[in-house]
């Protein structure tokens, strides 16, 4: 069973965003229903700080032992941070998903994007938990 | 689950890579798509994000840039779409599997990136089976292979198709969009140990050093031990079996354990239209040498 914090937010490609303390940023990663899926992670390709995407664009790819698969952004933002230490442990994104192993922070441009993805009640539904 | 079947001619790299990328992003809802192919030339495919050009790369007049795709002693070189390590496909069936996602990333049948990985593999065990091949699904084997960890066949990740405890089919997926991406390559013959070959070469000329053994006798130390490279249908059989035998056999073997309704077919007009479109990126330098 996957571990699926309250208080998140998630979406159909099994993104997760999160509330950080600065007031129109959010942190997204992938959730860990989405890495035990992939299996051992090995390699994380993100974007540069300053570059924006719109909701549902690409914004990296994350690769297991065997598969590959895009990351999307959540929301439509710019990127303020991106978790450098995954370049040089990409196997974070296994231990930690929801702490250490965080992949971007979004300034985002409409926060009632954030309010319209799914809550965990949904999203555990989505996954069959 | 509907399930079409596709054999194809022998391709280019290219072509090839952008068809199975084509039939992935055009797939719909209930049905399947299993795709048997072969290459027009002797190529080398990297994974989506291996680093190639410390292994495999050199500067050519105009830097990475230039034309189509790159030879180098006779071989084609491309990135694939999905991930792993790189593959000389040569002597060897080539197969791509596309089932769609459903919402929350699950296929029709209820699986997952995982369990699609497993139905696809129990697949061509028993497709094994019909050629008279006993193979297994191998085990964990201490921590998972680095993206530089050299080539796919010199050892088998879990999960994957093995016999005589070696490498058989080298598989990788994809999720591309709303579906699946799974392609692999089941060895009808011997000569994967050729890229430990241009590896040693590249390493050669960027080094200065030299590819020979120990020996000094001109021939190159193959660094594959025998007992865990890959192993070919050739070496266990006895003999090369058949294409049309290895086809049906693949065929036959993966209908048995999916279940559903099977008919040949070709693309569609919007598949070949898309396929066209890709095949751009997929015989670009800049693609083929990313990394």
């Amino acid at each position: 069973m996957s571990e699926l914090p309250d208080g998140l937010r998630y979406t159909e490609e099994h993104e997760y965003v999160a509330a950080t303390d600065e007031s129109g940023v959010y942190q997204v990663g992938i959730t860990d229903y989405a890495q035990g899926e992939l299996g051992d992670v090995v390699y994380v390709e993100l974007p540069a700080v300053g570059e924006s995407f719109e909701r549902r664009a690409t914004f990296g790819t994350i690769e297991a032992v065997k598969a590959v698969s895009d990351l999307y952004s959540p929301v439509a933002g710019e990127i303020v941070a991106v978790n450098e230490s995954l370049g040089d442990d990409p196997s974070i994104v296994n231990s930690d998903p929801y702490g250490a192993g965080w992949m971007i922070r979004l300034r985002v441009s409409d926060v009632s994007e954030v309010d319209g993805l799914m809550d965990v009640a949904a999203y555990r539904a989505l996954v069959g938990q | 689950m509907r399930w079409r079947v596709l054999v194809d001619p022998p391709a280019t790299g290219s072509r090839n890579m952008a068809v199975d990328h084509a039939l992935a992003a055009c797939s719909s809802p209930g049905e399947a798509v299993l795709r048997i192919y072969q290459w027009g030339r002797p190529t080398v495919s990297f994974g989506r994000n291996e680093p190639a050009r410390d292994h495999y790369g050199r500067e050519r007049q105009g830097g990475w840039g230039g034309h189509g795709t790159v030879h180098d002693g006779g071989f084609d070189f491309v990135r694939r779409p999905t991930g792993g390590r790189a593959v000389l496909h040569d002597r060897e069936l080539t197969y791509s599997v596309v089932l769609p996602l459903n919402r929350g990333g699950v296929t029709g049948r209820g699986g997952s990136l995982r369990a699609t990985y497993g139905l696809i593999n129990q697949g061509l065990i028993e497709a094994l089976r019909l050629l008279g091949v006993p193979a297994a699904l191998a085990e964990q084997q201490g921590p998972p292979a680095a993206l530089d960890s050299g080539p796919c066949f010199e050892r088998p990740a879990p999960g994957e198709v093995i016999a005589r405890g070696r490498k058989l089919v080298g598989s990788a997926q994809a999720r591309i969009g709303r579906a699946i991406l799974q392609h692999g390559s089941l060895l009808l013959g011997p000569g994967q140990e050729r890229l430990r070959e241009i590896e040693s070469n590249f390493a050669s000329r960027s080094t200065g050093g030299h590819p020979e053994g120990p020996g000094g006798d001109g021939r190159v130390q193959v660094l594959v031990a025998p007992q865990t490279g890959p192993i070919s249908l050739s070496e266990v059989l006895g003999r090369e079996p058949s294409w049309s035998h290895v086809v049906e056999a693949v065929i036959s073997g993966l209908k048995q354990v999916t279940g559903g309704e099977w008919q040949r077919d070709d693309l569609t007009e919007l598949e070949r239209v898309k396929s066209v479109a890709l095949e751009e990126r997929y015989a670009s330098p800049e693609w083929t040498w990313r990394r």
